[in-house]
C-alpha cells in the first residue's frame, strides 16, 4: 500500500513540474512577443522632446513672443547626500564585531553625530578651500578599531564608504572624516547658494536635526531615512527620484545665470547629485500696448479642466455635452477616456501631428489663440534606455526631432502702437480702442486697447484686474466690445439713404433743435448751436452731425427694415472675418428706426466693423477684411456697391467736419490734416452711470487715401470730437513725422 | 547480461540523482554569478564566490551525510529536533530582547547568517518519521497527535517570525508522511480539507476583518488577483510583474547570460535569490527553464524513486519527507516567478543565493542518498494479507 501512496506521490510531482512547464512554454513560446515589448517600454520609455512654438513678430521685426529655454536645477537625494548610507554601513560593521554590546548598535546615533558635524563646516563647505581632516569617534577600542580598518580594506570596490578611514595605535583607535569628500554634495549646493548669492545652507535646509526641524534637501533626506527597512524599496526609490531643487521666487527659472549652469554641466563632480534640466517657456515682450492682441498661452491640462467642467455644467442644465475638441495624445492622463496612447514611437510618428501632449500649451487668446495651428510645433520623442531608477542609461536609440512652430509676422507697428498707448494715458482714458489701418488692403498697424495686460507680467496683474474688472481689462476691444456707434453710423445711412435714392444730394431739410415736439426732451438736436432753426442739406448735416435731419431720414424715410437691410449690407451684424478668435458681431437695431439712425438705441457694432466700412469709403468702394498679418492687396475684398456721387457727398460731409463742424476745434487739431472723419458720441448706461461713449473714424489723406482710423473713448465726459479727436489727430502727427506720410492742408483743398 | 541490467536499473536513481544535483548546483553558480554583477571575464563575481564556498561546504555536509548511517540520524532526531526549537526560541528571545522588534528570522554570525528555520525543515522530518514509525496504519485519531505536534510546534514558532512563506512547507511534509506513514486516505484528506478551510478563513478574516495578516501579506495576496491596478503596480506587484516579464521576454532561447536587460539594469529585486528563476528565464529562454524545471523532476523523482526502493519505514519516510518538502519548496518558488502563486519569501533551492536553504538543502538530498546507498535489514510483514504469516528478510545490498 504505501508503494502504491509513493506512486502516487510521484504523479503528483509529475503533474506539478508539468504544470509549471506548460505556464513556462505559454510564456515563453506563445506569448512572447506581449511581454518583449512590454519589456521594451518599461525599459525604452519614450520621453518627449517639446517643440518650440513660433514666435510671434511685429512688422519691424520685434520679437513680441518666443518660446526661450529655461533651466531648472534638479538633484537626486542619493547623489546629494551620502551620509545615511555611510553610518548605516558602518553601524553594520560594528554591529558585525564580536564585541559583546556592539550588537544593536544604532545607526541613528552615527547619523546624527555626522550630522551635527556637518553643521559645523556648513559656513566652509564648497568655498574652495578644502577642510583638513577631523577626527570623529576617538579612543576607540583597539580591537573594535582593528575590526573596522580590516573592514573598510576589504570593502569592494562598489561598496566604499567615502570620506571615512581609521587609524590605529596602542590606546586605540580614531575614526577620522574627510568633510570636503563626506559632505561632498552639501558643498556642491553651497556652490550654487554662493553663485546666486544666498544664504548658507538655504537650498540643503539648515538646522541639524537636533536643533529643530530641517527644511529642504534635508527635510527630504531625514523623510527618506526614516523609512523603517520593510520599506527598502521605497527608501532606494526616494533616494534616487529625480527632484527640483527650489530656488527661491526672485530666482525662478529664467534667472539662473548661464555661466552657472554652464558651470553644473560641465563640471558635474562640484556639484554631485546636481543636473540641469531644459524645459521651454513663452517669453513675451514686455509691453501693454498690444498685449489684447498677442494673447497669452496656457497648459492643454487647464483647457481640458474648463472643456470637462463646461460638459459637465451642461449635463447638469440637461443640455447635450460638447465633446473637447482637443486631442489629447499622451498617456499619462490615462482612465477617463480612449485616448491614443504614443507608447512606441511607431504610434508617435503616426500620431504626434495630431494632437496635444499632456505638457504642451496652448495659446487661450488674441493671437496666440487665433494662429494656433500655425503657431503650434510639433513634439519630438527619444527613445531612452532607464534603469530601475529611471536614470538614463547611454545614449537614445531613436528619436524624432521636434518641428518648431512656424512664425507669425503681424502687420503691427509696435513703436506706433506703444507710442499712441502712451497718448491714450496722457489723454487719461480710462477704457477705449483705435484702430489704424490701410485701407487698400485692410491690414492693420495699430491695435490699442485700453485697459491692456502685459502677457509677460499677466500672472502677477490679478489683483490690479480685479480693481478695473468692470472695464473688462482683458477683453479685445477692437475686435470683441459690442458698442453703440454714436453719430459715427450717420455716414452709413447718408450714403445709403443717397444710394437708394431715398434722398438726393441738396435735398434740404430744417432743423429746429426738437424732432418731435411729442418728445422735446428725448429726441432732440444740439450738435450745432447757432442759428435755429437751421436749414441743411445731407453733407452739411453730416459735418454739424444733426441728429434731427437723421432721425427724419431713419424714422420717415427708411424705416426698420431699410436701416436693417442698409447695415447688413455694410456688415454690420456680422464678424468682419479677422483673423481672431471670438469676434463679435454685434447687434443690429430692431425697433426705433429714428434713434437707430443716430448710431443708439438698441444697436451696436464693434470698432473692426466700423473700420472696414471707412476703408469701403476710403477706397470708393473695395471693402477688404481686416487683417492683422502683413499682406498683399488681398482678391477677396468685396464690392460695396456704392454709387459715385453718394460717396463724394459723403466724403464732402466728412472733410466739412472737419473743416467746420464738428471736429474742427483746433483743440483736436485734426483741422492741420487732410483728412475727412465723423465724430459720434454716444449716451451709454453702463454699471448703472451713464456716460458718453465717444468716437472718432476717418481716413487720411481725403482724396488717394493711405490710412483709416477708427477711435472710440469710453466713460468719459466729453464729446466724440473732444474726447477721440486729438488721439486722431497725435496719430497723424506722428505717422508724419515719424513714418513720411504726408496729411497736409494744401492737398486737402486739392481733393475739393 | 540480464542481471547486468537490473543492476543498472536499480542503481538509476542514484545516478540521474547525482546528474541532477550537480547540474542544477552548476545552474546555480552561474546565475547567482550573473544577477550579481559578474562579467563573462571575471568569475566568480564577489557574491558568486560566497556561493561557491556555500556550494563547497554544502558538499561536504553532502557527503558525509551520504556516509553517515541513517539509523545514527534515527537516534539524533530528537536533540537535534530540540536544538533546532531551542535555537528559534533563542530568535524569539533576541527579537524581544534586543527591544528592536523587527522582523528577523536568522543570526547574524560572522560570515553568513543563520537561518533557524530552514534548518528545522530537516529536523522536523526527522522526528516526524521516528514518532510515525511505528505507529504505521495508524487508525485513530489520537495516534497522529505526536505528529500534528511535531510539526505544528516549528511551523507556529516559525509563521510567528514572521516567514509565512517557509511555515507553509510543514503541512504539506506531514500530510505526505502520515498518508505514505499508512494513515487512512480519508482521514488525511480531512486533515487536509480542514487546514485548507483555516488557511481560507485566515484571508477571509484578514481581508474582510483586517485582523490575523500584516498589511503586506495582505496587499500581496490581493495583488496576485489583481496585479496591473495602479496601487500595486509600484508596490506588491512589482515583484511578480518584472518576475514575469523578464521570463516572458526571455522568449525561446533567452538573451544570453548576463545579458538580460531586467537583470543587467536592476529591474527584478531579489533577482540573486527568491526570484533567481525569473533572470534564468530572461537569459536563457524555454529551453533553460524546461531544463531546470526537467533537473528539478528527475531529481526528486530519483528521491521517490529511492523511497520507493527503500522497505524500512524510518528510511522511506525520511526519503519522503524530504522529497515532498524540497518539491513542494521548488514548486512554489516557480509557481510565484511564473505568476501562478502570490509572492512569498521563498528561495529556490540548490540554486538560489542563501546559505541556510543551500547547506539544509544538501544535507537532505545527502540523508536521500544514504538512505538508498545503506540497505538496512529490515523484518516487515508482507504486504500481502493473505501471507500475513511469513516473514521475509531484506539484505542489505551495499555496493554490490
Amino acid at each position: 500500500m504505501a508503494r502504491s501512496r509513493i506512486v502516487w506521490l510521484i504523479a503528483g510531482l509529475l503533474f506539478g513540474f508539468s504544470a509549471i512547464a506548460l505556464r513556462l512554454t505559454w510564456l515563453q513560446g506563445f506569448q512572447w512577443h506581449e511581454y518583449a515589448a512590454r519589456e521594451e517600454t518599461h525599459r525604452c520609455p519614450l520621453r518627449y522632446l517639446p517643440a518650440p512654438r513660433g514666435h510671434i513678430l511685429a512688422r519691424a521685426g520685434e520679437v513680441l513672443a518666443q518660446d526661450l529655454p529655461q533651466h531648472f536645477f534638479v538633484y537626486t537625494l542619493g547623489g546629494i547626500d551620502d551620509v545615511g548610507r555611510v553610518a548605516a554601513q558602518i553601524a553594520r560593521a560594528i554591529r558585525a564585531w564580536d564585541g559583546g554590546l556592539a550588537r544593536d548598535f544604532p545607526a541613528a546615533l552615527l547619523e546624527e553625530s555626522l550630522d551635527r558635524l556637518r553643521g559645523l563646516y556648513r559656513e566652509r563647505l564648497g568655498s574652495g578651500v578644502s577642510i583638513p581632516p577631523h577626527p570623529w569617534i576617538s579612543e576607540l577600542e583597539p580591537p573594535l578599531a582593528h575590526h573596522l580598518a580590516r573592514w573598510l580594506k576589504k570593502l569592494p570596490s562598489y561598496g566604499r564608504v567615502p570620506g571615512i578611514s581609521v587609524a590605529v595605535d596602542q590606546e586605540g583607535g580614531t575614526i577620522w572624516i574627510e568633510p570636503d569628500v563626506l559632505y561632498a554634495g552639501e558643498a556642491g549646493t553651497r556652490r550654487i547658494e554662493r553663485r546666486l548669492a544666498l544664504p548658507a545652507g538655504s537650498l540643503f535646509g539648515g538646522a541639524p536635526p537636533a536643533r529643530g526641524a530641517p527644511t529642504g534637501i534635508a527635510a527630504r533626506l531625514s523623510r527618506a531615512r526614516a523609512l523603517t527597512d520593510r520599506d527598502a524599496r521605497q527608501r532606494a526609490l526616494d533616494m534616487k527620484r529625480d527632484l527640483l531643487l527650489e530656488l527661491p521666487a526672485a530666482l525662478r527659472p529664467g534667472a539662473i545665470p548661464f555661466d552657472l549652469v554652464a558651470d553644473v554641466v560641465s563640471h558635474p563632480e562640484r556639484y554631485p547629485g546636481i543636473r540641469v534640466r531644459e524645459s521651454l517657456r513663452r517669453e513675451y515682450r514686455r509691453t501693454e500696448a498690444i498685449g489684447n492682441l498677442v494673447g497669452f498661452v496656457e497648459p492643454v491640462a487647464r483647457r481640458v479642466e474648463a472643456e470637462e467642467e463646461r460638459a459637465e455644467a451642461a449635463a447638469a442644465q440637461g443640455a447635450e455635452a460638447a465633446a473637447a475638441a482637443l486631442i489629447i495624445l499622451d498617456e499619462r492622463r490615462g482612465g477617463s477616456r480612449d485616448l491614443p496612447r504614443l507608447r512606441d514611437l511607431y504610434t508617435f510618428r503616426d500620431l504626434r501631428g495630431e494632437g496635444y501632449l499632456w505638457g504642451d500649451y496652448i495659446g487661450a487668446r488674441g493671437v496666440e489663440a487665433a494662429f494656433e495651428a500655425r503657431l503650434h510645433g510639433i513634439a519630438g520623442a527619444v527613445q531612452q534606455e532607464l534603469d530601475a531608477f529611471e536614470v538614463p542609461v547611454g545614449v537614445p536609440r531613436d528619436g524624432e526631432a521636434p518641428i518648431p512652430g512656424q512664425d507669425v509676422t503681424l502687420s503691427i507697428d509696435l513703436a506706433f502702437s506703444e507710442y499712441l498707448h502712451g497718448v491714450f494715458a496722457e489723454q487719461g482714458v480710462v477704457a477705449g480702442s483705435m484702430l489704424v489701418g490701410v485701407p487698400e488692403t485692410g491690414e492693420i498697424f495699430a491695435w490699442i486697447t485700453v485697459p491692456g495686460y502685459d502677457p509677460a507680467t499677466l500672472h502677477r496683474d490679478w489683483e490690479r484686474f480685479e480693481a478695473i474688472r468692470h472695464l473688462s481689462p482683458l477683453l479685445n476691444r477692437p475686435a470683441q466690445a459690442e458698442l453703440p456707434p454714436g453719430s459715427t453710423i450717420k455716414v452709413v445711412f447718408a450714403l445709403g439713404a443717397l444710394d437708394a435714392g431715398v434722398i438726393e444730394r441738396g435735398t434740404p431739410y430744417t432743423c429746429n433743435g426738437v424732432y418731435d415736439p411729442r418728445f422735446p426732451t428725448q429726441l432732440r438736436c444740439n450738435n450745432h448751436n447757432a442759428r435755429l432753426p437751421l436749414t441743411l442739406e445731407v453733407s452739411e448735416a453730416l459735418a454739424r452731425s444733426c441728429n434731427c435731419f437723421f432721425y427724419h431720414l431713419g424714422g420717415k424715410r427708411l424705416g426698420s427694415d431699410r436701416i436693417r437691410g442698409i447695415l447688413a449690407g455694410y456688415g454690420f451684424g456680422a464678424p468682419t472675418g479677422i483673423e481672431l478668435v471670438g469676434e463679435r458681431a454685434g447687434i443690429l437695431p430692431a425697433a426705433w428706426p429714428e434713434l437707430a439712425a443716430i448710431g443708439q438705441g438698441r444697436f451696436a457694432a464693434t470698432p473692426l466693423q466700423l473700420f472696414r466700412f471707412f476703408c469701403a469709403l476710403a477706397n470708393r468702394g473695395a471693402a477688404p477684411v481686416p487683417s492683422i498679418l502683413v499682406a498683399e492687396r488681398r482678391a477677396d475684398a468685396e464690392r460695396l456697391d456704392f454709387g459715385e456721387d453718394s460717396i463724394e457727398a459723403v466724403i464732402a460731409g466728412m472733410v466739412e467736419a472737419v473743416e467746420y463742424g464738428t471736429a474742427s476745434d483746433s483743440a483736436i487739431g485734426l483741422h492741420d490734416f487732410a483728412c475727412a472723419a465723423k465724430t459720434g458720441t454716444a449716451e451709454w448706461t453702463s454699471n448703472g452711470a451713464t456716460s458718453n461713449l465717444a468716437w472718432i473714424a476717418g481716413f487720411a489723406p481725403v482724396k488717394a487715401p493711405e490710412i483709416v482710423f477708427v477711435v472710440e473713448v469710453e466713460h468719459t465726459s466729453l464729446h466724440g470730437g473732444d474726447a477721440a479727436g486729438p488721439i486722431a489727430a497725435r496719430a497723424l502727427e506722428w505717422l508724419e513725422a515719424e513714418r513720411g506720410y504726408r496729411f497736409d492742408s494744401e492737398r486737402r483743398s486739392d481733393a475739393r | 547480461m540480464n542481471r547486468f541490467l537490473l543492476q543498472s536499473i536499480g542503481r538509476l536513481p542514484f545516478l540521474t540523482l547525482i546528474i541532477a544535483l550537480f547540474a542544477l548546483l552548476a545552474i546555480g553558480c552561474l546565475f547567482v554569478h550573473s544577477t550579481t554583477g559578474g562579467s563573462a571575464q571575471g568569475f566568480p563575481s564577489p557574491t558568486a564566490e560566497r556561493h561557491l564556498i556555500r556550494v563547497a561546504i554544502g558538499l561536504a555536509v553532502f557527503v558525509f551525510l551520504v556516509g553517515v548511517r541513517y539509523r545514527t540520524l534515527e537516534e539524533w532526531a530528537l536533540p537535534l529536533y530540540g536544538f533546532g526549537i531551542a535555537l528559534l526560541c533563542a530568535l524569539f528571545a533576541v527579537k524581544l530582547g534586543g527591544g528592536g522588534g523587527k522582523p528577523s528570522s536568522w543570526f547574524e554570525l560572522p560570515g553568513f547568517a543563520l537561518q533557524p528555520a530552514e534548518l528545522m525543515k530537516l529536523f522536523t522530518i526527522l522526528l516526524l518519521a521516528r514518532a510515525l514509525k511505528p505507529t504505521l496504519r495508524a487508525a485513530n485519531a489520537g495516534e497522529h497527535l505526536r505528529p500534528l505536534l511535531i510539526t505544528g510546534i516549528p511551523a507556529l514558532l516559525i509563521a510567528a517570525q514572521p516567514d509565512l512563506g517557509t511555515a507553509l512547507a510543514f503541512p504539506p511534509v506531514l500530510l505526505a508522511m502520515l498518508w505514505v506513514g499508512g494513515a487512512s486516505t480519508k482521514r488525511v484528506a480531512s486533515y487536509a480539507g480542514a487546514g485548507v478551510a483555516c488557511a481560507l478563513l485566515v484571508l477571509c478574516a484578514a481581508l474582510f476583518a483586517d485582523v490575523g495578516l500584516r498589511g503586506y501579506q495582505k496587499n500581496r495576496i490581493l495583488a496576485f488577483f489583481d496585479r496591473k491596478a495602479p496601487e500595486y503596480a509600484m508596490n506588491e506587484a512589482y515583484q511578480p510583474n518584472q518576475s514575469l516579464i523578464a521570463i516572458g521576454s526571455g522568449g525561446l532561447f533567452g538573451k544570453g547570460l548576463g545579458q538580460g536587460p531586467q537583470n543587467v539594469r536592476n529591474r527584478l529585486p531579489e533577482k540573486h535569490n527568491d526570484f533567481i528563476f525569473g533572470i534564468i528565464g530572461e537569459e536563457w529562454g524555454l529551453a533553460g527553464t524546461i531544463l531546470v524545471t526537467m533537473l528539478f523532476a528527475m531529481l526528486y523523482l530519483s528521491c521517490a524513486g529511492i523511497a520507493y526502493r527503500t522497505r524500512e519505514p524510518f528510511g522511506r519516510l525520511v526519503a519522503i519527507g524530504i522529497t515532498v518538502q524540497l518539491a513542494s519548496q521548488t514548486l512554489m518558488n516557480l509557481a510565484i516567478a511564473t505568476g501562478l502563486a502570490p509572492v512569498t519569501g521563498i528561495t529556490l533551492p540548490f540554486i538560489s543565493f542563501g546559505g541556510s536553504s543551500l547547506l539544509t538543502s544538501l544535507a537532505s538530498i545527502g540523508i536521500v542518498l544514504g538512505i538508498g546507498l545503506h540497505r538496512i535489514p529490515f523484518l516487515a510483514p508482507l504486504e500481502n494479507p493473505r501471507r500475513h504469516e511469513q516473514l521475509v528478510i531484506y539484505p542489505a545490498r551495499v555496493g554490490r
